[in-house]
């Protein structure tokens, strides 16, 4: 079930990241707010509600029976009977009434098995012919008495039906079960959440035994088995030299290759009639490689010059990439930032990069003018394989906004001079002039706390030096209005 | 604690003994769910509660003649989607102006009761929601906020899994649109 959750949580972002790269670079949140405790009271008042209203629950389940065409159908033929029944009685043929009544009593059975026959099992015709049976041998009484049972039964029916249910529908879902599960295994794979989502690697895309321009031979013999050998972090890569039975030489280099180590291209052969010829200008058998470029080596046959081969290979040797953004950061929104996907500098320009705020594709990202909020910055750097960080970037609104009024007559409501946004800027210096020039408030680290003092109603002038990087200074009037 | 599973639920609710018990169960897993959905389309609290508790009265009501056609997840969806736009039908009823009324009705609770900054990316986010017309906010809300799949999306809505793409796209680029342009 989890990772059923996940992986439709993967399919989710990737489709957003291909159509819509702002939505998926903004924090999913909760943008509303429920009181404290909400869901306990809920869960109460929930329950208070649903079983105050239980007998109500209950007429409502017996009319939804009812409103089911092949109950009410059945119902109705169970009363006509039973009506028939009451006329039957009272007939002053008192003698031939149990028999008519046996006889009735099977009828109604054959009806009900009728009506009834898919969907209630023989469980509910048994009880409804003994009910039946019942009625006829107790039916000495009146009409509402007989009304009485009817309604009695009809609950029985209903009752019945409601057991049967379970098992037919916990088949349906079981079903439904297996279709969902099959729904997953069709979604496309995902993405796995290492940090290495694209492990093809050197030794995985060699594919030896690829056809050769001279490859007439008719019998081949494969002298080196193509193995990768991981001794001391080096990949090695053998290269196999093919003799064919008309010995004609046969070499094959395979795919090109890309590894994030130096590796060594080992011909393998033991074949002592063979030279080899590198493009380096090496001569061995084996050649340690580890600069990317393209490779070649032929293979002469020592005692026929003409008899040789060769073949090349585009080897790419690049060492895995350092994704690091750093920390999680928090700016303003009047701020920039500039990220780094890597930190080395010599490969720079060998990779690739992709980030997936605007599927930027530099090596680095200048963030600015961002709106303030929660942004999941993600940054790809593919060498052989690829390589991811995430970082969370949080941008706050450090605006300042001043008022040009408060009223500090004690009402709790505006009594403070107080200047939105300056929380962001601690140790900024705030002086306060009255109309004179006379300076009556002065703070280096105003914290929004002037009550206006004992300056009365009046306008008054004040200097605000935000403790930015420009050491803005904000000057404007401020009124104090409503003072007692 | 670990969640019981519906068909649990449902066999401790048809046991006469228990079912007020499987019942308690049915509304712990499922309050939030229902809550948050019914929220995210009409926005208010107080009207989200007030559905919230509609749908389980009526699951009380109807759970017996529930029939396992479809899972109990989705006709739980089903109900309270089906609650919340009947709710904003009488809502809009009852406005002058209805669809643009009802918009604003809508984005002044979003502004009352949101813990959002009026000037971050998730309140316009809410907002190019709001914007939405109701079968493309829904099927977005599904997906985006409850990571659903199109099938689980099409057993609830009853509409086809291409219909649903179609409209999730949609919605997508309207919101995308509209957060380029602010």
């Amino acid at each position: 079930m989890l990772n059923k959750k996940h992986q439709n949580k993967t399919s989710v972002e990737k489709e957003l990241q291909e159509i819509a790269p702002i939505l998926s670079s903004i924090e999913k949140q909760n943008a509303f707010v429920v009181p404290d405790d909400y869901f306990d009271t809920l869960y109460e008042n929930i329950q208070n509600k649903c079983y105050q209203n239980k007998t109500v629950s209950l007429w409502s389940h017996f009319t939804n029976i009812l409103r089911k065409p092949v109950y009410s159908i059945s119902i109705a033929a169970v009363i006509i009977i039973l009506i028939s029944i009451g006329f039957n009685f009272f007939k002053p043929n008192s003698l031939k009434i149990s028999e008519d009544k046996k006889l009735i009593s099977e009828q109604s059975n054959n009806a009900n098995q009728d009506n009834i026959n898919n969907d209630i099992n023989s469980d509910i015709q048994k009880n409804s012919s003994k009910q039946n049976q019942k009625i006829d041998k107790t039916n000495n009484k009146n009409k509402s008495e007989i009304a009485l049972k009817q309604d009695k039964k009809k609950q029985l029916v209903g009752l019945n039906n409601h057991k049967n249910s379970p098992e037919l529908a916990n088949n349906s879902q079981k079903t439904e079960q297996i279709n969902n599960s099959n729904s997953i295994i069709n979604q496309t794979p995902s993405i796995n959440n290492k940090k290495e989502n694209n492990p093809i690697i050197a030794s995985n895309s060699y594919q030896p035994g690829q056809t050769n321009s001279e490859g007439i031979a008719t019998k081949q013999k494969q002298i080196s088995n193509i193995t990768n050998q991981n001794t001391n972090n080096q990949k090695s890569k053998n290269i196999s030299v093919e003799e064919s039975s008309s010995k004609k030489l046969f070499v094959n280099l395979g795919n090109d290759i890309c590894s994030n180590s130096p590796i060594t291209l080992d011909a393998g052969n033991s074949n002592r009639n063979c030279t080899y010829k590198w493009s380096t200008g090496e001569t061995t058998k084996a050649i340690n490689v580890n600069s990317s470029g393209k490779y070649s080596v032929t293979v002469i046959n020592k005692s026929d010059a003409n008899n040789f081969a060769k073949d090349e290979i585009n080897v790419k040797i690049l060492p895995s990439p350092i994704v690091d953004l750093g920390p999680d950061k928090t700016i303003c929104t009047n701020e920039s930032l500039i990220l780094y996907a890597i930190k080395d500098e010599e490969h720079l320009k060998d990779y690739t990069y992709k980030w997936s705020m605007n599927n930027e594709t530099k090596s680095f990202i200048n963030l600015k003018n961002l709106l303030p909020g929660t942004y999941k910055i993600k940054a790809e750097v593919s060498g052989c394989k690829t390589i991811y960080d995430e970082m969370t970037l949080t941008v706050n609104d450090c605006s300042i906004e001043i008022p040009n009024v408060f009223t500090p007559n004690g009402d709790g409501k505006n009594d403070f001079f107080v200047i939105k946004g300056l929380e962001s800027y601690p140790n900024s210096k705030l002086i306060i002039f009255n109309r004179n020039g006379v300076k009556v408030f002065e703070s280096k680290n105003y914290k929004n706390n002037w009550d206006g003092g004992n300056n009365s109603n009046s306008v008054y002038y004040y200097i605000l030096t935000i403790s930015d990087e420009n050491k803005t200074e904000r000057k404007g009037t401020i009124t104090i209005y409503g003072k007692q | 604690m670990s969640e019981f599973s519906d068909n649990k639920i449902l066999e401790l609710f048809r046991n006469e003994d228990t079912r007020n018990y499987g019942f308690n169960l049915l509304i712990k897993k499922y309050q939030k769910k229902v809550y948050w959905q019914a929220r995210r389309i009409v926005i208010c609290h107080d009207d989200a509660n007030d559905i919230t508790q509609n749908v389980f009265i009526k699951i009380w009501k109807n759970l017996d003649t529930f029939r396992e056609e479809s899972l109990l997840f989705s006709w739980i969806y089903k109900i309270t989607n089906n609650e919340s736009l009947t709710f904003l039908k009488k809502k809009r009823s009852f406005l002058s102006v209805p669809f643009e009324g009802l918009e604003n009705q809508l984005s002044d609770c979003l502004n009352e009761e949101s813990s959002l900054d009026t000037n971050s990316i998730q309140y316009k986010l809410q907002k190019a929601i709001l914007k939405l017309p109701e079968k493309q906010k829904i099927v977005f809300n599904m997906r985006y906020y409850e990571n659903l799949t199109y099938k689980e999306i099409s057993q609830i809505l009853g509409t086809s899994v291409g219909a649903l793409k179609a409209s999730y796209h949609i919605a997508i680029k309207k919101i995308e649109k509209y957060l380029k342009e602010n």
